[in-house]
């Protein structure tokens, strides 16, 4: 596969640094309808606490994803939605573990979205009856998750996997720490998270590079921003073990569907070293458990998974977990022949023609991926943050090896560190 | 400059309609091949386990994991099959999606390949003891009869399948994309075999390509990979008239924390009827964006759900609202939506979001230009509809739509049918 990367690698993004402090990447694609933004804060779900000024500062659950529906409702100049709708553009948001995105497309009109993006996100206005207006809002969101079992058998896991770290509640919150957010603790995450030194700003399109750096320059000189402040994130401590072995819930439902969690204790600090481990894991989990594994159909043609079974690792620097599953009518024994499978690879361990065709697989979805300017924006955002590029990525999968995989295989997959959550029907 | 139309050809030898389209602009060549089948209760669950079953193995891959391993050995080239429903139409889905050439060692193109395996998969299925595999029918019934019992699992679209259920009992509409765990469970083999032999003969195939080669190419491919056939029936489009009736309300429990509603309506129009753009705009007004009236009143304003929004189902002439709130707030909630109705109807309508829906709509049909399946899905449904309008000329009816038509398409509008998935109150 060598050689193949440098067509690729030619679509690179311009990036600019801003004085406000805000980091640009202006990505011309030229041939694209869609011009496409996206507004990125390093707030997310799992950020429960930080030391200011040396003062610890607690964030309740549901702090980010508050915060993101605040900067929408309600601005004292007017309805965001519809600043939107005017220009023909379509704006949204969402939160995940370890920021919150803002984003729009648009056919036209990218100079007046570009403002308007910085201005709602920069400017966070409320009053304490907008505030419990979106609560009522919030509340159904959570009521809709609840009613969600692929979503709640996730949960389930993650709080039999960890102890303390964050990453166990739900993004969204609970119903309780919901109510506890107030105007104070906004504010405070407001000026820092949201602090133009904190945020990176990725447009993509059909660009005209020189208008829109001095469209975004502008818009930046004409702000005031607080002073940032140190500050560090608190580290928790999470230990090796975990904390419950199994769970069952009882759920109006077809199917039950079961999850098995492997808990990785190991966690690498670069960007290469994250991304290797995501790879490498991919890998793993696509040579023994994708459709081409001889595991798929065999249990396939056992009725014990159907094509809804996955397997997949997340992680970053403070936590990972590897998490297989799916609908199944006999959770007992698709554990028990997962785990098989495992001991049976261990022994064997992994076979190269098996690791050529698997990077292909994962190579070719790559590249199909960036058909999108929406991942392409997201892929660049979150390989910004860790000092990445695309090209990583090609270079990254040629390079690992099958030592890797093994490695991971023999030394991080621990039956000890492994927990199940399972929904069932209630009859 | 390309328009970004595809140019429609028929191949009367092989009954294959063929939608083309030459760009440079994607990463990756795209084809889709669709069998469209009248939607009917009794051969509904035959039609959709058909494809899962051809997909399980061929006469040139008779294992499933060599015929995957094979694909992916050609580049990770994606083929995906599923059974859809548009209309009263059941449409056998295969997609594929292959690294364009450029990106490839020796600049080696795997479509041809990869096209001569999918027409392996529809016309050389595995044939055993007079019908298909045992094993691999036994398997996806079992997945299939799975699938319909996880509808439950989504609750957002069980409340939306029970409406339509509901509202369309008697009508092949009423019927679920992937039919009824009896009539799966009644398949044999055997049976199954000789259905295909007449789907095989009888269905019309279209054929959308989005990518990087020229149309004598594919077509080429077409005649060459694909078998002549005969008896190919037309596609017609469906009828929208129905006997008047009298409103139906169904309410039904679940344990689940939020309630579902789900109110439906009539049309009474399709993409061939002149009023349909004021539809879009009527229907784009009312619920399918944040500005829209109902997101603006039922979430905004009184913060009674988290999602409200409408869509219009343009082949069978459907529109539905869709949203989740408390047990306690649906009497509130309907009434809200009907008051919003009727403003419009009276012609309540401000310029400003009149302007901010037409100009979302264009928007839409313009960026879909940048998504090849999206591009193929917007040509699917016009080619269920006798050809549709191409998009330049729906953007243009769209412009010249007026706040009048607007109010006149929805006074033609019927509720016809609301239905509640309520939480049982223990639960909570």
């Amino acid at each position: 596969m060598a050689g193949l990367k440098e067509t690729l690698i030619q679509e690179t993004p311009v990036i600019k640094e801003f004085e406000s402090g805000l980091t640009a990447a202006l990505w011309d694609i030229p041939g694209y309808q869609k011009k496409y933004a996206l507004l990125n804060s390093p707030l997310g779900s799992i950020h429960t606490g930080v030391e200011a000024n040396c003062k610890e500062v607690f964030i309740p659950q549901g702090t980010a994803h508050f915060l993101e529906h605040k900067l929408f409702a309600d601005k004292e100049t007017g309805n965001v939605f519809d600043y939107f709708a005017s220009l023909g553009a379509s704006c949204n948001a969402y939160t995940s573990l370890v920021s919150t995105n803002y984003l729009f497309s648009t056919a036209e009109n990218l100079p007046q979205c570009l403002d308007l993006l910085l201005d709602f996100v920069q400017n966070l206005y409320m009053t304490p009856e907008s505030i419990q207006k979106e609560k009522k809002v919030i509340m159904q969101e959570i009521s809709m998750y609840k009613d969600h079992p692929g979503w709640r058998v996730y949960f389930n896991l993650l709080q039999n996997l960890y102890f303390q770290h964050p990453i166990r509640n739900d993004i969204a919150g609970t119903r309780e720490s919901v109510q506890i957010i107030d105007e104070e603790i906004l504010r405070f995450c407001h000026d820092y998270f949201y602090h133009p030194q904190n945020l990176i700003l990725a447009v993509i399109g059909d660009l005209n590079i020189a208008e829109i750096t001095e469209i975004i320059a502008q818009n930046q000189n004409k702000k005031d921003f607080p002073e940032v402040f140190e500050f560090k994130k608190i580290n928790f401590e999470e230990p090796r073990e975990i904390r419950e072995k199994e769970t069952r819930e009882k759920f109006s439902l077809g199917q039950p569907i079961m999850q098995m969690g492997f808990k990785v204790n190991q966690h690498p600090t670069g960007g290469q070293e994250l991304l290797e481990r995501d790879l490498a894991f991919a890998l793993l989990s696509d040579i023994l458990f994708g459709t081409g594994s001889p595991a798929f159909y065999e249990l396939y043609d056992q009725g014990l998974i159907d094509d809804g079974f996955s397997a997949g690792f997340s992680g970053e620097e403070s936590f990972g977990h590897f998490v297989l599953g799916g609908g199944t009518n006999y959770p007992e024994t698709l554990v028990e022949k997962l785990l098989e499978i495992l001991t049976k690879s261990r022994q064997e361990g992994i076979k190269p023609e098996d690791l050529e065709r698997s990077k292909k697989k994962i190579w070719g979805g790559f590249i199909a991926g960036l058909n999108s300017l929406e991942v392409l924006a997201g892929q660049f955002v979150k390989d910004y943050r860790r000092n990445l590029d695309l090209a990583d990525h090609f270079a990254a999968l040629e390079r690992i090896t099958i030592g890797q995989i093994e490695m991971i295989l023999n030394e991080q997959l621990d039956q000890e560190k492994s927990s199940i959550s399972v929904v069932e029907p209630r009859e | 400059m390309n328009s970004f139309n595809f140019s429609r050809h028929f191949l009367p030898e092989q009954g294959i309609w063929l939608f083309h389209m030459e760009t440079p602009k994607f990463k990756t060549n795209s084809l889709k091949c669709i069998l469209p089948l009248p939607l009917d209760f009794e051969k509904a669950s035959a039609n959709a386990l058909l494809p899962f079953v051809l997909y399980r193995g061929s006469e040139d891959f008779p294992k499933s994991i060599d015929l995957i391993r094979k694909l992916e050995d050609l580049f990770g080239t994606d083929l995906s099959v599923d059974v859809r429903k548009r209309g009263e139409w059941q449409l056998i889905d295969f997609s594929l999606e292959t690294v364009n050439s450029d990106f490839l060692p020796d600049n080696n193109d795997v479509l041809p390949e990869a096209i001569k395996i999918l027409s392996g998969i529809l016309f050389k299925p595995l044939f055993q003891n007079g019908g298909f595999s045992g094993n691999y029918v036994d398997g996806e019934k079992r997945t299939l009869e799975e699938e319909i019992i996880n509808l439950k699992n989504n609750k957002m679209e069980y409340a939306l399948e029970r409406c339509y259920q509901e509202m369309c009992q008697g009508e092949p509409f009423s019927v679920f994309r992937y039919g009824s765990q009896e009539k799966i469970r009644e398949l044999t083999p055997e049976g199954l075999y000789e259905h295909y032999k007449r789907v095989r003969q009888k269905a019309p195939i279209i054929v959308f390509f989005v990518g990087d080669l020229p149309l004598d190419t594919v077509k080429k491919w077409m005649v060459e990979f694909f078998p002549s056939r005969e008896e190919v029936y037309e596609i017609k489009k469906n009828g929208l008239e129905i006997a008047p009736r009298p409103e139906k309300i169904v309410v039904e429990k679940d344990s689940i924390s939020q309630g579902k509603l789900n109110i439906g309506y009539r049309t009474g129009i399709n993409r061939r009827d002149p009023d349909f753009p004021a539809l879009l705009v009527a229907n784009g007004l009312l619920g399918s964006f944040p500005h829209s009236r109902l997101f603006r009143t039922v979430r905004e304003e009184y913060g009674l759900a988290y999602y409200i929004f409408s869509r219009v189902e343009s082949t069978k002439g459907l529109l539905t609202v869709s949203a989740g709130i408390d047990a306690d707030q649906f009497e509130e909630t309907v009434d809200i939506i009907e008051k919003e109705w009727n403003k419009i109807i009276r012609g309540k309508i401000n310029q400003q979001e009149f302007e901010f829906t037409q100009k979302a709509l264009c928007s839409q049909l313009k960026i879909s230009e940048d998504n090849a399946f999206d591009l193929m899905g917007i040509e699917l449904i016009n080619a269920l509809n006798s050809f549709g309008e191409l998009r330049e000329e729906m953007m243009r009816k769209i412009k010249e739509v007026k706040p009048v038509d607007v109010a006149r398409v929805l006074s033609r509008v019927k509720r016809d049918t609301i239905y509640f998935l309520e939480p049982n109150e223990e639960e909570n």
